[in-house]
């Protein structure tokens, strides 16, 4: 360089680089982090975690590895989007069902510590098992990938380099899982085996309980579970058609580039004048600014035309926490642009990111984010549909930057030839032009070394002669003659406006109109300027409107989502099919995807985001992460139902979400904590990838929650209804057993005291088991208290507003007067008081008959003994008295006496007998076992007082019982009388009105999309 | 399989380590290599043809330029879309292409329709433009005096500055595609003609023009061997301004017009 010069940079492509770089860099340490931590709490076990965690660095080195053999560069797109928690999952399975068979295993149960040999058996056991869970849920998440890959024009040039590093940094991780992943573990996990739960173990416990809890509440309303998932389904469905749109979200790049336009024509020295004073003038106003550099007209190689009365001002911004005049960066583009507006008005600007302002150009070849281009023929009617066009855009809210591209208004200066003039002076119009060319435009005529350096030689006239006019009037024409002659004299020249610059595209005249976006979503924007073009314009035949820059690359992009997408969806599902080879299980699986979109949906609305191809990839992300869930929990269900030990389905739900709540939250903790950094991150680039974050994570909490609930619920509901504990037939059976036993009584009889007698009868006594279900009839009528009326959904279409076919969607519900749910209420506690009485009273009774029998038997028994006993001393005197009448000692008498006697004992002995049995029928009757009874009689004597404390006055069943029932009776009177009280009913509707209608004195036009809505209230009240 | 794999990985740890050693070598030297970038490279495949015109306006550009050149590529394979420009003295005429064609076969098949177009000759020839895109414009600098050597600096000479010292220096760089120079004043030798002193010389523009382009040129009379050593012919290029003046006024002799 020669002294005294120096280069200094102004835009460099590196800063922006360095930051996006940055924030990716900060974002994935973040999210290694919280992977790490959250392992860590989760398995409980430092090693454990840590060894988990280096799983995601070497999946990183592999990942890179491969993109640098596939030609991938490290950037914004590439590694932004890396979730580790998805990486790491493999291992996470593997090492976590090592842990749970080291500490849950009978085997190891008196084990304190192992060998080697003894965990490397260990360890190859647990990782083969769960290696095709694994091998799975990676599978899926390649599988999910794929459409992305299939995606082209720009959004795949985002996006593939996306899907294709996840794909390698999974494929790593799946390598590491079966090679490194077992070995570590093998080596590192401790060898000492601790049998105490540690304190992750005990908050695992609290959360399962918590979670069964729940999970019992949930199942017994499922279909009410279920019905409510799909409304939120609609909810989500709703939010996501009215949801805006929008191609990328705009990387905010640090610095503006700002298209200025003065008019049509201005020359060099004012453009440069103008754009000097607004450069300094936002310099000094602004502190923000670092430095502001312009350029104007074109660069030599004009692979950017702009004309002299354009230019670029660069303004290179200070660090975003430097700022003091605005918060983002649309709030101060539009306070640069209204500083300028003030400083030179009628100076159009246009503030942009520079990479952003070049991409536009490149794409579209204008530099506005939204490019109406009109194509038609003729310059004039393109130029006045433009201004409608632009005038239409300006009124769209959103916009900003107008602007409209001027065909027209060059001043020219025109030079008609007269050829008659021409040809009597023997001179041919090509003579005139070469002379006229050369003396304004000049030509080149070789060129001119200086040492090595070249420059051109030029002929022109020299600046004094083509100031103006006049001096073209007088440029002197030599004739054939050789006079010379003013140029005057053989054509008019005059002074006209001229086409500026014609555009063509696929060989159409096209004209632009262009507007930046600020604030507001391309699509809701473009619909509405559609809306306001189709009302207000209508153009002539062979001249047509198409809406170019962000917004058809948004359509595009969508319509290329809407293959992908399904096509992804149907391989998640083929796959699912494939594996469980049922219909039912993979569709019970595959309600994950609605599920997790409800979230996803979800959290982009509450964070007020548009829908954006980010968002998109996001949805698909998140549609793979949110499947596995549900594999794990139905695979878990259908493992329990083919052990065979549980088979009430509702057990085996409940045991099945039991065991995988743990993998199941830890999944889903880590592949949304993991993507949180993304989310929240407002580094430079961040813009881009917090949309799919958001997405991710919102879908996972409701995927995660829903899983656990609403697919248990649905897996009910599928398997039909669960029997009931006691079937309708059971107590029949229990009749018929006894009628048969009452057939061979005493045939097989067990003793039993008088304790266990009254307890199998209070379990078994079907009087009993009536009375508590009446009482749980009762416990649950309770609930039936507050009956509010069914909702009313109502839809009409036709002609209720005006000639038009409008649509209106009605909810209304109606209520009765409160206190009629407050007196059902009691009236219902009353009725189940009262079936609690009736349930003591009936138990009270059978304790006492069973008692009562039981002594009975006793007592029975022990006559017995002395009747047996009375037989025998009968017995010896009737064969006393005969021996004494054979002797002849006695007479007959004596001895018919003694045999009448004895026969006497025998009857009333067999009668006893008689007794006996009849006492045990009734004994078993009220015990209702399958099994006969005995009372254990040898203890015939009452040790306790006659009269129980049970059956004291105060609690006396009988009375409460007589009790309840009147306050039933009084408050069925009281619901009776309220019900002739008014009922309200409220109501919300929503409809349409098709046509113009006339709003604040303008005409408005809306389409069945233009809802209105409106609430109803009323009363029903007993007039006659 | 899987099973066989895991069995050896754990019995053979030390196989295992050294396999996991390479991979974080491999891996850290890998890293070293990936190429960094903000955002993917979104760019499509252009080609851009540039002519200039300096004496036409827009409608005649369109007419003359543009639309010839318009049809002569319409029908290359694999175009997707042509856009184009005219205006005062300018024709750019942007045409992209599918993802899947190869640029340099693209620019290649442009440059053989280009040849069989027809152009005005008012217009220069066109050119391709280099083979990178607005968007591949990475670095911007000034190449300004410092304080205090303002005024030893005019416009044309930090434009010489610019195109014979940094621009070449950095073509050399390798990845450089193009530098494209801004502002400034371009340094060109003008002959400023008074039409009105011509006049009175009784010759033309178109004289004085031709005069100054065939008096500038070098010609090959092969080598003269003379005393052992060989001379190549006379070199009669202008080296500067004072030669151009003396052969200028050398062919202007006033001649008497022919009447």
């Amino acid at each position: 360089m020669p002294p005294g010069l120096e280069i200094e940079p102004f835009l460099d492509r590196t800063k922006m680089v360095n930051n996006a770089i940055g924030t990716v860099e900060h974002n994935l340490l973040e999210g290694a982090l919280i992977v790490v931590l959250v392992l860590v709490l989760f398995l409980g076990n430092w090693r454990a975690g840590l060894l988990v965690a280096s799983v995601i660095p070497l999946s990183m080195l592999f990942a890179i590895t491969m993109m640098n053999a596939f030609g991938v560069s490290g950037n914004l797109m590439s590694l932004g989007a890396l979730d580790f928690g998805l990486i790491v999952d493999g291992a996470v399975i593997i090492v976590e069902a090592i842990l749970h068979h080291l500490h849950s295993s009978k085997k190891y149960a008196a084990i304190n510590q192992l060998s080697q040999a003894d965990m490397d058996e260990e360890v190859t056991d647990s990782a083969s098992r769960m290696m095709n869970a694994a091998v799975f849920g990676q599978i899926i998440i390649l599988i999910v990938y794929l459409p992305i890959l299939s995606l082209s024009g720009i959004e795949g040039k985002m996006f593939t380099p996306m899907a294709q590093t996840v794909a390698f940094a999974i494929l790593g991780a799946f390598i590491l899982s079966i090679t490194y992943v077992p070995m570590i573990s093998a080596i590192l996990i401790s060898k000492q085996l601790r049998h105490s739960p540690t304190i992750s173990d005990r908050v695992m416990n609290r959360i399962e309980a918590l979670y069964q809890k729940l999970l019992i509440r949930a199942l017994r309303i499922r279909a009410i579970i279920v019905g409510s998932a799909f409304a939120l389904l609609a909810v989500a469905v709703l939010l996501f058609t009215r949801m805006g749109g929008e191609f990328i979200p705009q990387l905010e790049e640090g610095d503006f580039a700002v298209e200025t336009r003065l008019l049509v024509g201005t020359n060099l020295s004012t453009t440069i004048d103008a754009i000097s004073r607004i450069s300094d003038r936002l310099k000094a106003s602004y502190p923000e600014v670092e430095k502001i550099v312009a350029r104007i007209g074109s660069a030599e190689i004009p692979t950017d035309p702009m004309p002299i009365e354009g230019g670029d001002m660069i303004v290179v911004l200070k660090d975003k926490s430097q700022w003091t005049s605005a918060h983002s960066f649309p709030e101060l583009a539009s306070k640069m642009a209204a500083t300028a507006q003030e400083i030179m008005p009628g100076v159009t600007t246009g503030f942009q990111f520079p990479v952003q302002m070049r991409f536009n150009e490149l794409m579209t070849g204008a530099k506005q984010d939204v490019v109406c281009k009109i194509y038609g023929e003729d310059l004039t009617k393109l130029a006045s549909y433009a201004e409608q066009l632009g005038a239409i855009s300006k009124t769209v809210a959103g916009t900003a930057d107008w602007y409209i591209e001027k065909v027209t208004g060059m001043p020219q200066i025109v030079i008609d030839f007269n050829r008659r003039e021409i040809a009597r002076y023997g001179l041919s119009i090509e003579d005139v032009n070469r002379t006229i060319n050369a003396a304004f435009a000049g030509a080149s005529a070789g060129q001119i070394y200086e040492g090595e350096k070249r420059f051109d030689l030029v002929v022109r006239v020299g600046g004094e002669g083509r100031k103006n006019i006049t001096d073209v009037q007088n440029l002197p024409i030599s004739t054939a003659t050789g006079v010379q002659i003013p140029l005057y004299q053989i054509a008019t020249i005059q002074e006209i406006e001229g086409p500026n610059q014609i555009q063509r595209e696929n060989t159409r005249r096209r004209i632009i109109v262009g507007f930046n976006v600020r604030g507001r979503d391309v699509q809701s924007i473009v619909e509405e300027l559609q809306r306001k073009v189709a009302v207000k314009i209508t153009f002539d035949p062979g001249y047509t409107l198409t809406y170019g820059g962000a917004f058809e690359n948004l359509q595009q992009a969508k319509s290329r989502l809407s293959i992908a997408v399904p096509v992804a969806l149907f391989l998640i599902f083929g796959l699912l099919y494939f594996t469980f080879s049922s219909l039912k299980e993979g569709a019970l699986i595959f309600t994950a995807i609605p599920l997790s979109a409800i979230g996803g949906v979800f959290a982009l609305a509450l964070r007020d985001m548009p829908f954006s191809i980010s968002a998109g990839v996001g949805f698909i992300a998140l549609f793979g992460v949110a499947v596995l869930n549900g594999i794990v929990l139905i695979s878990e269900f259908n493992r329990l139902k083919l052990e065979g030990l549980l088979t009430d389905s509702v057990q085996l739900v409940l045991t099945g979400t039991r065991n995988r709540l743990r993998p199941v939250l830890m999944t889903a903790a880590v592949a949304s904590l993991g993507f949180l950094p993304m989310a929240l991150s407002d580094g430079a680039g961040a813009e881009v990838q917090r949309p799919l974050a958001t997405v991710v994570i919102g879908g996972l909490l409701t995927a995660t929650l829903l899983t656990l609930f609403v697919l248990p619920a649905l897996y009910l509901l599928m398997e039909g209804k669960p029997k009931r504990v006691v079937t309708p037939s059971a107590t029949a059976v229990l009749l018929v057993v006894l009628l048969i036993n009452a057939g061979q009584v005493q045939a097989q009889t067990t003793p039993i005291p008088l304790a266990n007698a009254l307890e199998l009868a209070l379990a078994k006594n079907g009087q009993v088991q009536s009375a508590r279900l009446s009482e749980q009839v009762g416990q649950r009528l309770q609930a039936s208290a507050v009956d509010v009326a069914k909702t009313v959904f109502s839809a009409d279409y036709g002609k209720f507003n005006s000639v038009s076919n409008d649509t209106r969607l009605g909810v209304s519900q109606a209520f009765s007067f409160p206190s009629v749910y407050a007196n059902q209420r009691k009236q219902l506690e009353a009725n189940y008081l009262a079936a609690q009485a009736q349930r003591q009273l009936t138990e009270a009774d059978i304790r006492s008959l069973v008692r009562q029998y039981y002594f009975e038997y006793a007592v029975l028994i022990q006559r017995k003994q002395l009747l047996v006993y009375a037989d025998s001393l009968f017995r010896l005197f009737e064969a006393k008295s005969r021996a004494r009448f054979e002797k002849g000692a006695a007479n007959v008498l004596e001895k018919t006496a003694a045999e009448s006697q004895r026969q006497q004992i025998s009857n009333q002995l067999t009668m006893l007998d008689s007794d006996i049995r009849i006492v045990l029928n009734e004994f078993n009757r009220l015990l209702q076992d399958n099994r006969s009874y005995v009372p254990q009689s040898e203890k015939p004597r009452i040790d306790e007082p006659l009269i129980r404390p049970d059956s004291t006055q105060t609690g006396l069943p009988i009375l409460e019982l007589t009790r309840q029932q009147q306050r039933s009776a009084q408050f069925r009177y009281q619901t009776e009388k309220a019900r002739l009280l008014p009922d309200f009913i409220v109501g919300y509707n929503n409809q349409s009105f098709v046509g113009t209608q006339l709003v604040n004195g303008l005409e408005q036009t809306y389409t069945s999309s233009s809802r209105f809505s409106y609430v109803s209230g009323g009363g029903y009240s007993p007039v006659f | 399989m899987l099973y066989k794999i895991i069995q050896f990985s754990v019995q053979n740890k030390l196989a295992i380590g050294l396999f996991m050693l390479l991979w974080v070598i491999y891996g850290t030297y890998q890293v070293s290599q990936l190429p960094i970038d903000a955002v993917p490279d979104i760019t499509n495949n252009q080609v851009q043809v540039i002519t200039t015109a300096p004496s036409l306006g827009a409608e005649d550009v369109e007419r003359l330029i543009t639309f010839p050149i318009e049809q002569a590529i319409s029908n290359i394979p694999g175009l997707k879309e042509s856009r184009s420009l005219s205006r005062f003295g300018l024709s750019l005429i942007t045409i992209v292409f599918d993802d899947g064609s190869d640029v340099y076969w693209a620019r290649q098949q442009v440059t053989e329709r280009l040849s069989q177009v027809d152009i005005n000759g008012n217009a220069n020839k066109p050119e391709l433009a280099p083979v990178t895109t607005g968007l591949g414009e990475i670095y911007q600098y000034v190449v300004k005096p410092k304080k205090g050597f303002e005024s030893k600096y005019s416009l044309a000479d930090l434009r010489t500055a610019q195109d014979w010292l940094v621009r070449r220096q950095l073509l050399g760089t390798p990845g450089v595609a193009d530098v494209a120079t801004f502002g400034g004043e371009l340094k060109q030798y003008e002959v400023a003609v008074n039409p009105a002193r011509l006049k009175s010389l009784g010759l033309t523009i178109s004289d004085v023009f031709t005069a100054l382009s065939r008096n500038n040129q070098n010609t090959g009379g092969h080598t003269l061997k003379k005393d052992h050593r060989y001379y190549t012919s006379a070199v009669s290029v202008w080296q500067k301004m004072g030669m151009m003046l003396g052969k200028l006024s050398s062919k202007t002799p006033p001649t008497e017009p022919p009447s």
